[in-house]
């Protein structure tokens, strides 16, 4: 059953995928490659981030005054802490951030980062299509 | 033509089969074109979500198929094995599918031809005695609980991670399979499917009474009057 829940794959290598996209991801942020950083998104959240910035995503997610600060201070610190896959979708919680993923194809793409969780309801995350 | 058998024994193998090989087929069909619209289904999520579509072979291996395809299992061999155990005390007057009023309970090992009663093509564990005949006696029952109990067991498995992926989907936390099992989308899957099969039951036992249909076992023949019981077609 634990195989249904993560696919073909074993649940180990869907896990370490996924885990390996937000190590890329925030790797990325640290080093201000916004291309690289866009190109780890869900095209709808990079779209989102453009309209709410009025940017091309890869300037956004460096220079942007909201997004810019609130994605540099969580790739400071961004050791992996769980990773929860279930089917096509996954959550990996470091020391700073719970980012969503969802996979695309072969890879595992980012459909929510920098997020806050609230309560009974969904997390507040400043990129999310 | 399957190879090896002789042509004229294969239709009489087919026609004495024909009951389990019809429904087998139907199944599997079924199971199939369940397959193909889940995968469209679930590519609907994908699409309007941004994301690549999966191909069947992947979405068969989901818990997305696989909780739909239990949660429907387990409620059918419930249906059937509460079937198989109410009727053997609870009777319905005019009913085919009840038992004669009188012989409510589990009847006499005369009427059930084991022990000394067991006749010479009784199976095997019939004719045992001790254990075996325990065993035997409601291996019916056994078997189609187990198929229950697993069904269920692996809806709610493949329910929490369904469940999950869903509440990752809308940026929530995932749950836990304990955490599921306490959950209200657990018991509305579970209940809606009960629901159903106990009025499919209901509406057997209490129609059948005044309703026919010729040559069916599940009817008594047509002319029979409305009053007879445990009498079948």
């Amino acid at each position: 059953m634990a195989t249904l829940a993560a696919g073909c794959a074993g649940p180990g290598v869907m896990e370490s995928d996924a885990e390996a996209s937000v190590t890329d991801f925030y790797a990325a942020v640290a080093a201000r490659d916004g291309q690289a950083v866009c190109d780890l998104l869900l095209p709808d959240a990079a779209d989102a981030l453009e309209q709410d910035a009025g940017a091309p995503c890869a300037t956004a997610v460096v220079e942007d005054p909201q997004v810019g600060p609130a994605l540099a201070h969580r790739a400071a610190d961004a050791t992996v802490s769980e990773v929860h896959v279930s089917g096509t979708q996954a959550q990996v919680v470091t020391t700073s951030d719970t980012v969503f993923l969802a996979r695309s194809g072969d890879r595992w793409i980012v459909t929510a980062a920098a997020c806050t969780a609230r309560p009974e309801r969904p997390y507040d995350c400043e990129v999310e299509a | 033509m399957t190879r090896g058998v002789p042509a004229t024994r294969l239709p009489a193998a087919l026609k004495v089969n024909s009951l389990s090989l019809f429904f087998g087929l139907i199944f599997l069909l079924s199971l199939v074109a369940q397959a193909f619209v889940g995968t469209a289904y679930f590519n609907r999520e994908q699409l309007s979500g941004g994301l690549r579509p999966v191909g069947v072979g992947d979405y068969v291996l989901s818990s997305s198929y696989w909780v739909d395809v239990t949660e429907n299992w387990q409620s059918e061999f419930l249906q059937f094995l509460l079937f198989i155990l109410a009727t053997v005390w609870f009777v319905q007057k005019g009913s085919p599918e009840s038992k004669a009023i009188e012989k409510a309970g589990r009847e006499s090992d005369k009427d059930q031809k084991v022990g000394r009663y067991a006749e010479e093509d009784s199976p095997a564990w019939a004719r045992a005695g001790g254990w075996r005949l325990s065993v035997y006696s409601h291996s019916l029952a056994l078997v189609m609980g187990a198929i229950f109990v697993g069904s269920w067991l692996a809806q709610s498995v493949t329910g929490a991670v369904a469940y999950s992926e869903e509440q990752l989907r809308n940026l929530q936390d995932p749950v836990t399979w304990t955490e599921y099992l306490a959950l209200p989308e657990f018991w509305s899957r579970t209940v809606q499917n009960w629901q159903s099969e106990f009025l499919a039951v209901l509406a057997m036992v209490v129609l059948s009474i005044y309703l026919r249909e010729r040559g069916s076992p599940e009817s008594k023949p047509v002319g029979t009057a409305h009053e007879a019981t445990g009498v079948e077609g």
